[in-house]
């Protein structure tokens, strides 16, 4: 699993690929949770790369949400491949955050 | 019908080790990406269960996948507890992020994503069968 962080205007762009499994979620969710600081974060997470997910990556990544809201901040993914964007619908994680199609969407919606 | 068998220690390394195996394996039979990455996350589910909730992380657990021209099969065997994978709690799905707790999907997303799911257990083995159709 390999994670990129940059940053884009106010907001954390990180750009997520590999498997998202139980091997990798502890590290995965220590990592990305360490980006979000401040008051008001804005996370977005490029899951373009992200070929894998289990029950374990999905609850890292509620974990992070967690922590973000608890800081008044926005959370949202985007790019996110067709088996993986399957098991997070059927898990109710879309109704938690917003999906966007690619990362400018993204972008451009967290903006305002 | 091509077939991909091993045993595994139900530990995470061991996992996914095992998982990114199966998952070129399932590329290179040209098995659709929807049902190879179904296939493997209900390998791991299951796997993980017996380590962490049938505490037979110790104990090898075999794994047999067969590609079939319309669905993949799978059958599990391990010597932990016996478990019927069917009566894990269903999950809380509806809840806010704030409010909602962060386990119990592993099993959900096994009966969910196989058509179908069948228990038994025989000689002091769980077997768990599963099957994920293909397109």
């Amino acid at each position: 699993m390999d994670i990129m962080e940059e940053q884009v205007g106010d907001m954390r762009v990180v750009v997520v690929s590999g498997r998202l499994d139980g091997a990798a979620s502890t590290g995965f969710a220590e990592q990305v949770g360490s980006f979000v600081t401040g008051d008001k974060p804005k996370l977005l997470l490029d899951f373009g790369g992200v070929d894998f997910v289990t029950s374990a990556g999905l609850r890292a990544v509620l974990q992070i949400v967690k922590r973000v809201k608890a800081s008044g901040g926005v959370f949202a993914l985007c790019s996110v491949r067709d088996p993986v964007r399957e098991v997070l619908d059927i898990s109710g994680f879309t109704a938690m955050f917003s999906i966007h199609p690619g990362r400018s969407d993204a972008v451009a919606a967290m903006a305002g | 019908m091509s077939a991909f068998s091993t045993t595994v220690l139900a530990q995470p390394e061991q996992i996914s080790e095992l998982t990114g195996q199966l998952l070129s394996f399932l590329e290179q039979q040209e098995v659709e990406p929807r049902a190879a990455h179904h296939v493997t996350m209900i390998v791991e589910e299951l796997l993980t269960n017996i380590g962490t909730h049938g505490g037979c992380a110790d104990q090898p657990v075999r794994l047999d996948i067969a590609v079939e021209p319309t669905q993949v099969t799978g059958e599990i065997v391990d010597r932990s507890p016996p478990f019927d994978p069917h009566e894990a709690p269903h999950p809380d799905l509806d809840s806010s992020a704030e409010e909602r707790n962060v386990g119990g999907l592993g099993l959900f997303l096994v009966r969910q994503f196989a058509s179908s799911l069948e228990y038994a257990h025989r000689n002091g083995e769980n077997h768990t069968r599963f099957v994920v159709p293909r397109g």
